[in-house]
């Protein structure tokens, strides 16, 4: 038996993960961030599943893999920021307003994969919709993440 | 006129053209029949008489004529934008800049007519007399501009274009000498300017070559009275002598001479756009071309071109030419519908097939469908627009022959006519507003927009232009540089290496909406580091490019169908899959009042299809379009918000939008559709709507007699159909005044429209026995939902296709899945989203692999088998070579035997082994998995 029986699962996951990122355009086996959740968790980085128990204005700290960043045209023409993110257990919707677009709008658009603080906001029955108004990314894409991301492109930046 | 007949007295008066005068301000006015007249402004300074002056010494009073020429000279060779990647200008701004200048007319010649309705509108909203032309490539290499002098003539010039651009959407082919003789009555012919084989001979002296050249033009010119000689300066050395020869050379042949300055850019600073474009041209396009050598070649004053073409003659005749154009005028504003048969048997061919259609739906036909027919056919025939009807069941018909899946969708789902023709949601069972799609005051033609199976969506389109040959062609679209592609093809032409490209790219938007360049600099965080802002030339010539046209493709679904002859309107071209393709477009289309079928394809159609074969494979046969719109798991799933995938509703806000509203029924996906529009979203209206729906406050509706129109939307406006509804209901007004009030409001809200329309509403709604506050209430309401509101009927028709992808996701999510996955670009998401959702519903992915799988998603057992496309570096045509060895010999055993059966690259098969394609084969290692395992 291995001395650390989740940290050998987690890596074996995160070294197919690896390979499919290297050399697909999709993955097969596993989401990247399943084999990294023990290690998230351990920072306090929660996933979207959890989210339906997390009651609404709690701090939060989500972990996904950006799909979309959306602007749409807003009549006042402030910039909203509406990111799609995606970790092992669905979907993420973050919500940037110009303040958080200040600091944090160039690492958004740049990465692949980050890690982001804010304020959940639940809404409807049962609080179905979810989304997180953004605070700070925090890419904590050194350690183990940065060697099984797939692009070297991956930098640390803090808030 | 005859060949070597004189111009005729009067026509051809040289006068100018005052912009003030009755006649020019007529110009901007419409006649009572929709079409703008010809161009019918007099020329203010009187003129030489009858016909040209310069042949030769026959009219050489210079004196007199140099200060009349001050105020008539014309540009008569200007190439726009519209000549791609060339010309630096929009016509817009050509007209702005010719009445600036003081200019009275104004021709746009560019290699095309892409940009020639824009000009002639704008040019007579300006009161600028539009001239009509092109330049135009000849047999032995050479150029000649061609300018329009009526409608005929246009016609011609659409004739010589095509053939010009034969094959292709950029001219290609040399126009032959019997092309020419055939099609240039009509036509004036500028010869010997820049480009010419005429002045090339000038210019090195060979005067007899230029002699033949002109001659052989005279010869073939069905009007050869209408043969200008060009003389041109642009301040090179040589010019001066090239003039003076071409001068005396149009002498002796009696051929009069016209000025030109070949115009492509507006001012002289404007050069180094053009050459940018030329640089685009070279390093982009890997294209042979020279760009003009000077900063000469703009769009100079008369007084500019008087002092650079010391020629009165030629000065002055770009006038009398202007004159010759005077007739022409494009049918701007009257309607062109094509003509099948004589409307009382369209009409009763249309009855006849809606009745049969209806009675086979409705047993017995309940009265209301009854008037609602009465009513719609009643329209129809009064706008004479059955023939119409009847053409675009010709083309849906086809469809449905071939099981291609369609839908209508826009205002035209809100008729009964078209529910029976054509399918789609029943109008009376939604509550559609027939008015909204056709009324008695709407002079433009009706749209049917038809979504198809995206993959059969060319055997449509080809069935339509077999339908109607030589009458149809496709709708261009024009590219437009944006802000992003402006910076990276022109740093590209400015020499920048590729990777410094990328760095001044990185974090540039597409689009910036409005915002220039540099106010995006200043006000995107993302840019505030941005190398860029050391930049400044590139800044300013991207600045410049941005939203300037740079090519022309193909629209994705329009098809203009033409009355007559489809080259009397416009130049036909060819698409790159063989189609004709013409040189209008979409707004195009609509000013000159053609019929355009939008045969729009639509991708969930597709996977929509796919799912069903493969659940007909199953032995589940699903008839998506005549089930109950209420099965209570589709709901159930549409309320979890796990709508990934499902048409319309998997945006993030929709998702958002779907755990607010959780909807139960068929009207919830229409209001959820509607709902999420920037109009409802800023204007609040969603809160409120989602309280009222959920009983959390109570229904608020402005009046008794609105409660019929507003209860559906818990007295929140939701609808287009409603604010015409309001109006007919509340103020009285008829449908038709309503749908002009509701058109008003969404695109002019000029303070005197919104006023002469607000005291319509009002005395109307007075003349009810409302009250003033009340009806001032009504129209506060009403005016603002206008701006915003979304067309119901429209609604309607995309959330039946959303209750369908929802229902199969619900009952049948590995169908659903493949479908989406093998349907090409299907909404927001990448196949790895969607593969990730699935496995966490429980349906297992598998990798692809060379012994099992293809070229596209498969079922396997109960999961989903990859791919081997999705491989890095295996293309399509690398999969079925593997396929294909597999089907022929059996599986691949071993590693070693699938390398001898087909030798593939070390690369492939590498990055084949790294996605678990080679799994499980002997021989088999795993030595990178392990490489970076342990790294």
């Amino acid at each position: 038996m291995p001395d650390d029986p989740i940290r050998e699962m987690s890596d074996g996951t995160l070294v197919k993960a690896y390979n499919e990122a290297a050399s697909m355009s999709v993955f097969c086996h596993a989401h990247p961030l399943t084999g990294l959740r023990p290690r998230l968790a351990a920072h306090g980085v929660v996933t979207a599943q959890d989210l339906r128990r997390i009651p609404s204005e709690s701090r939060v700290r989500v972990t996904g893999i950006l799909v979309i960043v959306h602007t749409p045209p807003t009549r006042s023409g402030r910039r909203v920021m509406f990111i799609t993110m995606e970790d092992e257990t669905g979907l993420l919707d973050v919500v940037a307003f110009p303040k958080a677009q200040k600091d944090y709008a160039r690492s958004i658009l740049t990465s692949e994969m980050i890690t982001v603080e804010g304020i959940l906001q639940r809404q409807g029955t049962d609080g179905r919709s979810k989304s997180i108004v953004l605070e700070r990314v925090i890419l904590t894409l050194t350690g183990p993440l940065s060697k099984f991301l797939p692009h070297e492109e991956t930098r640390q930046r803090s808030g | 006129m005859k060949k070597n007949e004189p111009p005729r007295p009067g026509r051809a008066r040289l006068t100018g053209i005052p912009r003030q005068s009755a006649g020019t301000r007529g110009m901007a006015v419409r006649r009572r029949d929709g079409g703008y007249p010809a161009f019918r402004g007099t020329l203010r300074s009187g003129g030489t008489g009858v016909s040209p002056a310069g042949f030769g010494h026959i009219h050489g009073d210079a004196n007199s004529s140099r200060k009349k020429a001050m105020d008539t000279f014309v540009h008569l060779e200007v190439q726009s934008a519209y000549s791609f990647l060339w010309g630096t200008f929009d016509p817009e701004d050509l007209v702005r800049q010719v009445a600036a200048l003081g200019q009275q007319a104004v021709a746009l010649t560019d290699d095309g007519l892409y940009g020639a309705v824009r000009f002639y509108k704008a040019a007579v909203r300006a009161g600028i007399q539009p001239i009509v032309g092109a330049r135009l490539s000849l047999w032995d290499g050479s150029f000649v501009t061609l300018l329009a002098t009526d409608f005929a003539g246009y016609g011609n010039l659409c004739r010589l274009l095509s053939v010009a651009f034969e094959g292709g959407t950029s001219p290609q082919h040399p126009v032959s000498k019997q092309d020419l003789n055939h099609w240039s009555n009509g036509l004036v012919c500028l010869a010997g300017g820049r480009g010419s084989g005429i002045r090339s001979a000038l210019e090195r002296g060979r005067i007899d070559a230029a002699r033949f050249k002109l001659l052989e033009l005279k010869e073939i010119l069905h009007n050869p009275e209408h043969l200008f000689v060009v003389l041109q300066n642009h301040d090179h050395p040589a010019d001066p002598g090239i003039m003076e020869r071409a001068f005396q050379l149009a002498s002796q042949l009696h051929l009069p001479v016209a000025a030109s300055n070949a115009v492509a850019f507006l001012n002289p600073r404007d050069y180094l756009i053009h050459r940018t474009m030329i640089g685009i041209q070279e390093r982009h396009h890997h294209r042979k071309v020279r760009s003009l050598p000077s900063d000469r070649f703009f769009l100079a004053s008369g007084e500019e071109m008087k002092r650079k073409i010391p020629y009165p003659q030629a000065i002055e005749n770009t006038g009398y030419i202007a004159t010759l154009c005077r007739e022409f005028s494009l049918p701007v504003g009257k309607l062109h519908p094509p003509s099948l048969q004589r409307p009382e048997e369209a009409s009763r061919k249309l009855s006849s097939l809606c009745l049969k259609e209806l009675s086979r739906l409705h047993r017995p036909v309940p009265p209301a469908y009854l008037r609602q027919f009465d009513r719609e056919t009643a329209a129809i025939d009064k706008l004479e627009l059955s023939d119409f009807f009847l053409l675009v069941k010709m083309v849906v018909d086809f469809a449905r022959n071939r099981g291609i899946r369609h839908s209508v969708r826009g205002s035209a789902a809100g008729s009964l006519v078209v529910h029976l023709l054509l399918g789609g949601v029943d109008p009376l069972a939604h509550n559609l507003l027939f008015e909204r799609f056709i009324n008695e005051g709407r002079g433009d033609m009706p749209d049917i927009d038809l979504d198809f199976d995206s993959d059969r969506r060319d055997e449509v389109i080809h069935h339509t232009m077999n339908l109607f040959p030589r009458r149809t062609a496709m709708v261009c679209t024009i590219h437009t540089f944006k802000v992003r592609s402006a910076v990276r093809l022109a740093a590209r032409a400015l020499g920048y290496p590729l990777d410094e490209i990328d760095r001044l790219a990185s974090c540039l938007p597409w689009s910036l909406r409005g915002r220039d360049l540099n106010a995006a600099l200043e006000d995107l965080p993302e840019l505030k580091d941005s190398p860029l802002h050391h930049e400044g030339r590139l800044i300013e010539v991207a600045a410049k490019l941005t939203n300037l046209p740079f090519q022309s493709s193909v629209h994705l679904g329009g098809v203009i169908v033409a009355p007559d002859d489809i080259k009397s309107w416009t130049p036909v071209g060819s698409s790159p899959k063989g189609l004709p393709v013409g040189h209008l477009d979409k707004d195009d289309v609509d000013a000159l009042g053609l019929l355009k079928l939008d045969l729009l394809g639509l991708r969930m159609h597709t996977a929509i299809r796919k799912a069903l074969e493969i659940l007909k494979d199953k032995g589940v046969v699903l008839d998506m379009d005549r089930m109950p719109l209420d099965d209570r798991k589709t709901y159930a799933l549409l309320r979890s918000t796990e709508s990934i995938g499902i048409f319309q509703l998997e945006s993030p806000g929709q998702r958002n939008l779907l755990g607010r509203l959780q909807p139960t029924n068929f009207g919830d996906l229409i209001s959820e559709i509607s709902l999420f529009r920037p109009g409802p979203v800023t204007g609040n209206m969603v809160e409120v709507y989602l309280k009222r729906r959920h009983g959390e406050e109570p229904i608020r509706i402005p009046h008794e007699d609105l409660t019929p129109v507003l209860a559906e939307t818990f007295g929140v406006f939701l609808f287009q159909e409603q604010v015409l509804r309001i109006v007919h209901i509340f103020a009285g007004l008829s449908y038709a005044e309503a749908d002009a009030f509701r058109r008003a409001m969404t695109k002019d809200r000029k303070s005197k429209t919104m006023d002469r329309l607000k005291q319509q509403f009002i005395q109307g709604a007075i003349s009810k026995g409302h009250g003033r506050s009340l009806a001032e209430k009504v129209f506060q309401q009403a005016s603002t939902l206008a701006s915003y509101g979304f067309c119901k009927a429209h609604a309607a028709s995309f959330a039946h296709i959303t209750y369908q992808s929802a229902y199969l996701k619900a009952h049948h999510p590995q169908a659903f899945y493949l479908g989406l996955l093998n349907a090409g670009h299907v909404g927001s998401y990448p196949p790895s989203v969607m593969l990730n959702e699935a496995r966490r519903r429980g349906i297992p992915v598998y990798p692809p692999h060379i012994n099992a799988g293809g070229t596209e998603y498969e079922a396997d057992g109960s999961g989903i088998r990859a791919p081997l496309v999705v491989v890095n570096g295996v293309g399509p045509a690398m999969a079925r070579r593997i396929v294909a060895e597999r089907k022929k010999r059996g599986p691949f055993r071993s590693r070693e035997e699938f390398l001898s059966r087909l030798p593939l690259p070390d690369r492939i098969v590498n990055v084949l082994s790294m996605a678990g394609a080679l799994e499980g084969l002997e021989g088999q290692e795993w030595e990178l998995i392990r490489e970076v395992a342990n790294a």
